[in-house]
């Protein structure tokens, strides 16, 4: 097992340089100079050539990528060219933000997943099955930009119960020390604050989860009927559990494990997704910022940002790989 | 977003398709829409009743048919500009369409090839493709799409070329995967033992039978690129601004949600039937061509 992990980390780090060499690269071939774009109009040539060699752009590629990793392996991503602070410090500004949207909306599909695979499992051959598999098909074929602007309609003019764009009201005084502001607020018990906070994420968060809860409750469903044919299971019916009963306590945990691998994939995708859902709430995340900064050609920014995400994905696939070997008792013994 | 299963895994090759398939009616609604947004795209110039980028401020925000405020000839009301939605939602057809059709069979192409090329000859080359895949997965899509188009320029080629850049791995990955399952077939087996080249094998034996699922795959592409195009025209990222596009007019509308609801609405519509219906024609042609849930 210690063998495959290794294995696994390598593999990582192998993608990790691909990644940053493909986004290195493809920011540079664009045409026009971001420097020209920062400096006002009247600036001559030589000050653009002053700036660009500040920020190192007019050395070679090769060179340049070699003094960017060297730096990004010390900790050190450079300075946004925009925003003239470094580029580390403004991605974990952002970071908590984007970590809380996405938990929340995994949180969110993974109650409604469950709870509708388990309703529709209980309810087999039934009506009530039917109208699961119709919930699933219909969420399934429209992605979370659709999701969002159609939440937007209902929740935010329609019927305007929700915020729809940022993340916490502004005039609302914040205590916070850390950047997750939902699970502070929950932490110290500011209930008023940790309402304010959720009427602005729901929304966002409900746009993120629906497809990843569509998917779950389709795999969840078909795992646990298949397992509530399985004679462990009668045999829990003759011993007199009822039929939701034998669902939570014997079929869930068999007909979980495979949802697993899916959860870890869904999971990344739907962290993908929150680059334009905050952009379409104008939620405060490092999404949003990563769209500022490509409209504003800030190129350390960028390649921090996407660098960012990347190790998001990676490492959530490793967890979940791990995760696997260690629930699944085949594996863990084998 | 689905992951699409590989369908014809479990289809023999020589299975006879005899028996006649009832077509589904998810099937005849989606392409009939599909139909309709092809045949607006087309006879555009003669069906929009406006001109979609003319400006009028006397006619901003009029609201539509059957509204206090509705203006005879302005169906679907105006926009902030006073220009008239029919109009540029027609017009927006003809970009969405051909973002999707070429930006789906450029993907196509280049995910396909390389896919079958990986599942089939294995090694170093197998080897390659998964580990771009590999790559290519940890980029946020919507990120490495707006950042394409950022490098290359806005523009109706930039749009077609990231999307391919893209979603070449959504082909990569299945057919990949099905070449590998088909190749271990019999059929395989035998053409080999009587001696055909491995290309004509790859060309006349394994590409046949893993063409359905391409099809499908890339019938679900097409709402794909329509939904990418829509989200890069969102961010102003897209072809130039002017141009009528679903996305450009979803930005709008979102701008003006609180004073001119159909700006935003009649837009979402339309994406969301044209998205649907790929998406249901995708899924429809996998069935279909799936003997297992016919």
């Amino acid at each position: 097992m210690l063998k495959s992990i290794l294995i696994r980390l390598a593999s990582m780090g192998v993608t990790l340089v691909g990644v940053a060499i493909v986004v290195f690269v493809l920011i540079r071939v664009a045409p026009g100079n971001p420097i020209a774009m920062m400096l006002p109009p009247g600036a001559t040539e030589a000050d653009i050539a002053r700036i660009t060699a500040l920020y190192g752009l007019d050395k070679p590629l090769f060179e340049q990528f070699w003094i960017w990793a060297g730096g990004v392996l010390r900790g050190d991503f450079g300075v946004s060219i925009t925003m003239r602070q470094p580029v580390g410090e403004l991605v974990l500004s952002r970071l908590p933000a984007t970590l809380e949207l996405s938990l929340l909306a995994l949180f969110i599909a993974l109650i409604v997943g469950g709870a509708t695979a388990i309703l529709g499992a209980r309810e087999r051959g039934g009506p009530l099955e039917a109208a699961v598999d119709v919930f699933n098909g219909a969420t399934l074929s429209i992605p979370d930009f659709l999701w969002g602007l159609l939440l937007i309609l209902l929740f935010g003019v329609l019927w305007p119960i929700f915020h729809i764009s940022g993340r916490v009201s502004p005039q609302l005084d914040l205590p916070f020390v850390t950047g997750f502001y939902l699970f502070e607020s929950l932490l110290r018990l500011r209930l008023d604050l940790a309402a304010d906070l959720l009427l602005h994420m729901l929304m966002p968060a409900v746009a993120l989860a629906l497809p990843l809860a569509a998917i779950l409750s389709q795999l969840l469903k078909q795992g646990l009927k298949d397992t509530l044919q399985l004679d462990y299971t009668v045999l829990a019916r003759v011993r007199g559990f009822t039929e939701t009963q034998v669902i939570l306590r014997e079929a869930l945990r068999n007909a979980a494990l495979p949802t697993l691998t899916l959860i870890g994939v869904q999971f990344t995708f739907l962290i993908g997704g929150t680059v334009i859902v905050e952009r379409l709430f104008a939620y405060e995340g490092l999404g949003n910022m990563a769209i500022d900064a490509v409209i504003n050609r800030d190129l350390p920014l960028i390649q921090g940002i996407v660098l960012t995400f990347a190790c998001l994905f990676i490492v959530i696939n490793l967890l979940v790989d791990l995760a696997y070997t260690l629930l699944n008792p085949r594996l863990r013994h084998g | 977003m689905a992951e699409p299963a590989p369908i014809a895994s479990s289809l023999a090759p020589a299975a006879p398709r005899a028996r006649a398939r009832r077509l589904n009616p998810r099937l005849w609604l989606s392409a009939g829409w599909i139909l309709l947004l092809v045949l607006a795209a087309l006879s555009a110039p003669w069906l929009a009743p406006h001109d979609p980028l003319a400006q009028d401020l006397l006619l901003e925000r009029l609201p539509p048919i059957g509204f206090d405020g509705y203006e005879a000839g302005y169906w679907l009301g105006t926009d902030s500009l006073g220009r008239d939605v029919l109009s540029r939602l027609i017009y927006g057809a003809r970009i969405a369409l051909v973002v999707a059709v070429a930006a789906a069979f450029a993907a196509c192409l280049f995910g396909s090839v390389l896919g079958l090329l990986a599942g089939f000859y294995g090694g170093w080359t197998d080897r390659g493709v998964s580990r771009g895949v590999d790559v290519w997965m940890a980029f946020p899509p919507v990120l490495f799409a707006v950042l394409l188009v950022a490098v290359m320029g806005p523009g109706l080629i930039s749009v077609i070329v990231a999307i391919a850049i893209i979603d070449w791995t959504r082909f990569a990955r299945v057919i990949r995967a099905e070449t590998l399952v088909q190749s271990r077939m019999d059929y395989v087996q035998s053409a080999r033992v009587g001696g055909a080249s491995r290309r004509r094998i790859l060309a006349s034996e394994i590409l046949p039978n893993v063409l359905p699922t391409i099809v499908a795959l890339l019938a679900l592409e097409m709402g794909v690129a329509i939904i990418v195009e829509a989200i890069l025209s969102f961010v102003n990222l897209s072809i130039s601004s002017d141009d009528p596009t679903w996305g450009g007019m979803i930005a709008e509308g979102r701008a003006s949600l609180h004073f001119a609801w159909w700006v935003l609405v009649f837009p979402l519509l339309v994406l969301f039937l044209s998205v649907l219906s790929f998406t249901q024609l995708g899924e429809g042609l996998k069935d279909q061509f799936d003997p297992l849930s016919r």
